[in-house]
């Protein structure tokens, strides 16, 4: 990729100062704002890894959790969710490149991925 | 802190360029498959005129002889007849038997109106080829492609939703278009293919996750029935109502005349033609009978059906097109992406859009190196990288319509005979693409475009002539005239490939311009091509 070597350099050092500023800390995305003011705008390598992964596997069981609480046969339920999954995943990477810090990201998913997957075991009954 | 327009514009741009060479192949590709089955047509001239469907009961029964005597202890028997265009124009008769060693062995026959088979053509992939590469990429197993597949529509998706709320004025836009601004007219030609054609945009990318859904989120599947080893079936049951076939009881009893079963058919469902008579068990008396209609006629991607039984001809079930639930939905997103029920009107209206949908892509794509070249100026590393990319932008996007020309060349021009030859003609596709992509590297940007664009205007004005100089079926005998019906179908491949001639030799004029090889009036400028004026 062009730009990649300076680009994934000012990334890295965003990472470290992330993981100094701690994950709840609101000066951290202030922090990352202003490195990137200096060497440029971060690469959005970590939040595309985030998006990406975590964003599948979150849609997935959020979509999941969402249509297994709803009144209706397993089969509708299913249908139902590979209609809506694709959205929720779009919508999931537009949520994670609105937000100014990756970890938020990360966060807020892992949070989803808990939630979604508690419903799931609740509503499915334990691993099925 | 970046404003959310700011944050969608920064995703609008990185997932663009992420996938963006594999989503202008998609569209490309994908847009040619509006014409799949008259390309097929066209790439196999060896074949007769199509059959017309004057008497379906008798069709059918002349497939259902020819299936009984090819294979007479088959579990099934599968007739569809002619009527749509999303099938080779000829009968086509599927056999399906068990082996004594319990392998499936499969057969398929097409005929001609008297019952004679279809003579042999030369081994093409025909349209079909270049249409599915379009989510399968060909080289690659299906499966994974299907993935990649999932993933660049889930990227278009966030591109476009982001591309949305990117724009501040996007009414405005759509009639914006400032020509010969350099970067702004990149900008601007962007903004207004993509927002012409944005309802086109989202529904074909929509749809197309949609159709890879079963791969693609096959974890759906386990979320909601587990994992053992009867998923599978459970799923196929309950989710789209496929289920065991019964098992022959090897009592031996006539096939029910099918004759009065198509009047049936045609009593219960007013509206729907008979397409597909799929025969289960025959000559058992567990045997059905199911007569479906064709999801040409409709917008649903669902084709209606009755089900009889094979013995008493009684009706077992009947479906009609579901419109309600949300299979429905997706049905419709799907019918929608395929563009099969679009008649000849329409269907041009789709190509068009999937042309300005690669178009959309295309001057994104342009328009990142410009921007990119801008912010670079004095850092010689990144300058380097971008100059690459720019030379690959060259190949990959003129680099590609060439190469899908050189897929007809290669169906007219590689000797009938060879061994594997269908797989040669896309083997010259990707050959030609790669040579273009290595042409484009070698040379600097704008001649390379020139060149390219200049190329993929004759090679596609050429197909025309190249058809008249290989076969009788060229726009001489294939264009309707007054007191000639003609061959539409072949005719209007033939006239896309002038159109798509022309519109490239247009844009390659426009190249020529800005590189100051002509003037205004289409004169040469003396001296011009030794020098070519410098890049923006």
């Amino acid at each position: 990729m062009p730009h990649l070597p300076i680009a994934f350099k000012s990334y890295l050092h965003n990472l470290a100062a992330d993981w100094r500023a701690g994950l709840a800390d609101k000066s951290q995305s202030q922090k990352t704002m202003e490195s990137a003011k200096k060497g440029g705008k971060p690469a959005p390598w970590a939040r595309l890894v985030i998006a990406v992964f975590l964003g599948y596997l979150a849609a997935t069981l959020a979509t999941g959790a969402l249509t297994s609480l709803l009144p209706i046969q397993r089969g509708e339920q299913t249908v139902l969710s590979l209609l809506l999954v694709g959205l929720v995943y779009a919508a999931l990477f537009v949520y994670v490149f609105a937000l100014s810090g990756w970890s938020r990201a990360l966060r807020d998913l892992c949070i989803l991925c808990a939630v979604s997957g508690g419903v799931l075991v609740l509503t499915k009954g334990l691993l099925f | 802190m970046q404003t959310l327009r700011q944050s969608m514009s920064w995703m609008h741009t990185w997932t663009g360029l992420l996938f963006g060479w594999v989503l202008y192949f998609m569209f490309l590709t994908g847009t040619a498959g509006y014409y799949d089955a008259e390309m097929d047509r066209w790439m196999r001239p060896e074949h007769p005129a199509p059959v017309e469907v004057t008497d379906p009961a008798a069709f059918v029964s002349m497939g259902l002889d020819h299936a009984a005597a090819a294979a007479p202890d088959a579990t099934e028997y599968r007739v569809f007849l002619p009527i749509a265009r999303t099938t080779t124009p000829f009968v086509r008769v599927f056999t399906t038997s068990q082996s004594e060693d319990g392998e499936i062995v499969r057969g398929r026959y097409e005929l001609l109106a008297d019952g004679s088979p279809l003579p042999a053509a030369r081994d093409t992939g025909g349209g079909q080829t270049l249409y599915r590469m379009h989510w399968t990429f060909h080289y690659i197993p299906a499966v994974i492609g299907e993935f990649i597949a999932g993933l660049a529509a889930v990227f278009m998706l966030a591109a476009i939703i982001s591309g949305i709320i990117t724009h501040k004025k996007i009414f405005s836009d759509f009639f914006t278009l400032r020509l010969a601004k350099g970067q702004r007219s990149w900008l601007d030609s962007h903004n207004v293919v993509s927002v012409m054609t944005l309802p086109y945009q989202i529904m074909i990318t929509f749809s197309g996750i949609l159709l890879v859904m079963t791969t693609f989120f096959l974890p759906i599947f386990i979320v909601h029935y587990g994992y053992n080893e009867n998923t599978q079936n459970t799923v196929l049951e309950e989710v789209f109502g496929i289920t065991d076939p019964v098992e022959r009881t090897g009592e031996n009893v006539a096939l029910i005349d099918i004759a009065p079963l198509i009047a049936r058919y045609e009593e219960l469902l007013p509206d729907e033609r008979v397409y597909i008579v799929t025969i289960t068990n025959p000559g058992d008396s567990t045997s059905t009978v199911q007569l479906s209609g064709t999801i040409a006629d409709g917008v649903l991607r669902e084709p209606a059906s009755v089900k009889f039984d094979g013995v008493t001809g009684e009706v077992l079930t009947v479906s009609r097109r579901k419109i309600t639930n949300t299979m429905g939905v997706i049905n419709l997103l799907e019918g929608l992406h395929e563009g099969l029920f679009a008649g000849p009107v329409l269907r041009i209206g789709f190509v068009i859009s999937g042309l300005m949908g690669g178009g959309m892509i295309a001057t994104g794509l342009v328009l990142w190196t410009k921007k990119r070249r801008q912010k670079l100026r004095g850092d010689d590393k990144a300058e380097r990288n971008l100059i690459i990319i720019e030379r690959l932008n060259v190949g990959v996007i003129a680099g590609l319509p060439i190469a899908i020309a050189a897929l007809f060349y290669a169906n007219r021009l590689v000797p009938v005979g060879i061994e594997g030859r269908a797989e040669w003609e896309v083997n010259v596709m990707f050959l030609t693409w790669l040579a273009l992509i290595v042409h484009g590297l070698a040379r600097k940007p704008q001649s390379a475009w020139l060149e390219q664009l200049s190329a993929a205007a004759a090679v596609f004005a050429f197909i025309p002539m190249l058809n008249a100089l290989t076969t009788d079926k060229h726009l001489g005998s294939t264009l309707p005239l007054p007191g000639r019906p003609g061959d539409p179908d072949l005719a209007v491949i033939d006239l896309w490939f002038l159109v798509i001639g022309a519109g490239f030799a247009y844009v390659a004029t426009i190249a020529a311009r800005k590189s100051g090889k002509i003037n205004k009036k289409g004169g040469a400028i003396e001296g011009a091509a030794s020098e070519p004026a410098p890049a923006e």
